[in-house]
């Protein structure tokens, strides 16, 4: 996706509003992982990331006749996406994994990072920022998830999670100062181990 | 040391170290390559969206077209189904949540409009300018009500009842036990003030404040207004607000989580300060506990206060 114009998006948005299969399909094939790889942040499941996509195109699909080829429709898609992944989460709960996930604290982190010695350095990493992220706040960790990991731009996010640009703003640099930091300490403690 | 960390936490850009943005790349590949598709679970996925859409577009105009025989019966039992439903659909009152870290703005019907802080609810019914103009508020909010001497607008907080009938005005009520329980402040016409299932009201003018307190009695005086709508603008401003309520303001708006030690009394303590747009809780935690002899660490999701 990352690949795909805004221009392309444009002529998608135009084609599929006049309800041209064809281009519907090509949008799919073109987006259907990476949407699915962002339902997937939320529900934590392949299968049940993948039914909900589905469900969003086919719902593109029926209100196809209310797109707006001026706005984006990479936006639009992520929002459909991120409603009902939200929905799914609000009606199965399981609340009691998400607290434990966020409650480890740095030391059994570090901990962690020492027992799986045998791991490569990348595993390990990607284990650490794992948790870092995991210990923003819920909408911070959303807007940098987004602005990062998907590469949309301020307005879009804004758009996406509905509300303001500078409120976006604000999450994403509280998110970098609070990742800054956590890095910074990590660090300083590894290198207190190394000693 | 204390410096050098209020320097970070005050920094506006949102640029990574090098090595930071490097982990997260990894990150997000590896995270990626958990969910990667194959050509052919893409193709079935969208056969199966394809089969989908096709059921929907294209059978409804067979279905309509097979004949015209009306079960009348049947229309009046659906006819009745569709008015419960509108009835049930319209006693669910409207509500707006906002999220800690945000404002946000309601317009309602009748050109009124209220901004809401963060942390704060509003719930309205769906017949509002028609049977009344009731609205509930559990929070802080700014008030803009259009003027309609018919139809007096109140607002019902969970400790009190306000009733205008065109006017500007800030209301709070956090039910957050602390001493004063519900702040009003009135930029412009009257408003009447009242305890909540209390009949014995008062009435407030242009730039007086009203406050109930944890004993029910209702104060007012004259004051500037501008400190209690500071909120409005992102500034923050403390006007003998307890430590206590003081910090739930602090967490409401940074959108993080201060714990108090148990055996710290807060109640007694009160503080009066200004701040203008403050970009984290951090350094305004920071002087309330030096003020206070106070001391506080960093959690895993916010901040710890306790005694030195």
């Amino acid at each position: 996706m990352e690949n795909i114009t805004d221009n392309q998006f444009t002529e998608w948005s135009q084609a599929i509003k006049n309800g041209d299969k064809e281009s519907y399909s090509n949008f799919f094939r073109a987006c259907y992982e990476h949407y699915v790889r962002f339902a997937y942040r939320y529900v934590k499941s392949k299968d049940q990331a993948c039914d909900l996509v589905q469900e969003a195109f086919i719902k593109l699909w029926k209100n196809r006749e209310q797109l707006d080829p001026a706005k984006s429709l990479k936006s639009y898609m992520f929002t459909i996406v991120r409603n009902l992944s939200l929905n799914h989460i609000r009606d199965h709960k399981n609340k009691l994994e998400s607290i434990d996930d966020r409650e480890i604290s740095l030391d059994a982190l570090i901990i962690h990072q020492e027992q799986n010695t045998n791991d490569s350095y990348i595993k390990q990493t990607v284990k650490v920022i794992k948790k870092l992220i995991k210990k923003l706040p819920e909408r911070q960790r959303e807007a940098f998830e987004l602005s990062r990991f998907d590469g949309l731009q301020h307005d879009e996010i804004a758009e996406v999670m509905n509300i303001s640009a500078r409120t976006v703003n604000n999450h994403i640099v509280s998110a970098c100062n609070t990742l800054r930091e956590e890095y910074e300490i990590l660090n300083r403690r590894d290198k207190v181990i190394a000693l | 040391m204390n410096i050098h960390k209020h320097d970070s936490s005050e920094r506006k850009d949102d640029s990574l170290p090098e090595e930071l943005s490097d982990d997260l790349e990894n990150y997000r590949q590896a995270q990626n390559s958990k969910i990667s598709l194959t050509e052919s679970e893409v193709e079935s996925a969208l056969d199966n969206v394809l089969l989908q859409i096709d059921d929907k577009s294209e059978n409804s105009p067979e279905e309509s077209g097979k004949g015209f025989t009306i079960d009348w019966k049947l229309m009046s039992i659906a006819a009745s189904v569709t008015f419960l439903g509108m009835l049930f659909f319209l006693s669910i009152p409207v509500t707006v949540e906002v999220p800690n870290g945000e404002l946000a703005t309601v317009n309602l019907p009748d050109g009124s409009s209220i901004t809401l802080n963060s942390g704060s609810e509003l719930s309205y019914t769906r017949l509002y300018n028609h049977l009344n103009r009731t609205v509930t508020l559990s929070g802080e909010g700014y008030f803009d009500v259009q003027s309609n001497t018919d139809k007096p607008f109140i607002v019902n907080t969970p400790n009190s009842s306000v009733k205008v009938l065109g006017t500007e005005f800030n209301l709070s009520d956090w039910d957050d036990s602390s001493k004063i329980r519900v702040k009003l402040s009135v930029t412009e016409g009257t408003v009447e003030f009242a305890e909540i299932n209390d009949n014995d009201s008062m009435v407030l003018n242009e730039n007086e404040i009203a406050v109930l307190n944890s004993e029910s009695e209702i104060t007012s005086y004259s004051a500037d207004i501008d400190n209690m709508i500071a909120w409005l603008s992102n500034n923050i401003s403390f006007q003998n607000d307890d430590l206590k309520h003081a910090f739930g303001i602090l967490e409401r708006r940074f959108d993080t989580i201060i714990s108090i030690d148990k055996d710290l009394n807060l109640q007694s303590e009160s503080i009066t300060a200004y701040y203008h747009d403050p970009k984290g809780a951090e350094s305004i935690i920071q002087d309330i506990c030096t003020i206070k002899g106070l001391s506080y660490q960093k959690t895993n999701n916010g901040y710890r206060i306790s005694t030195n």
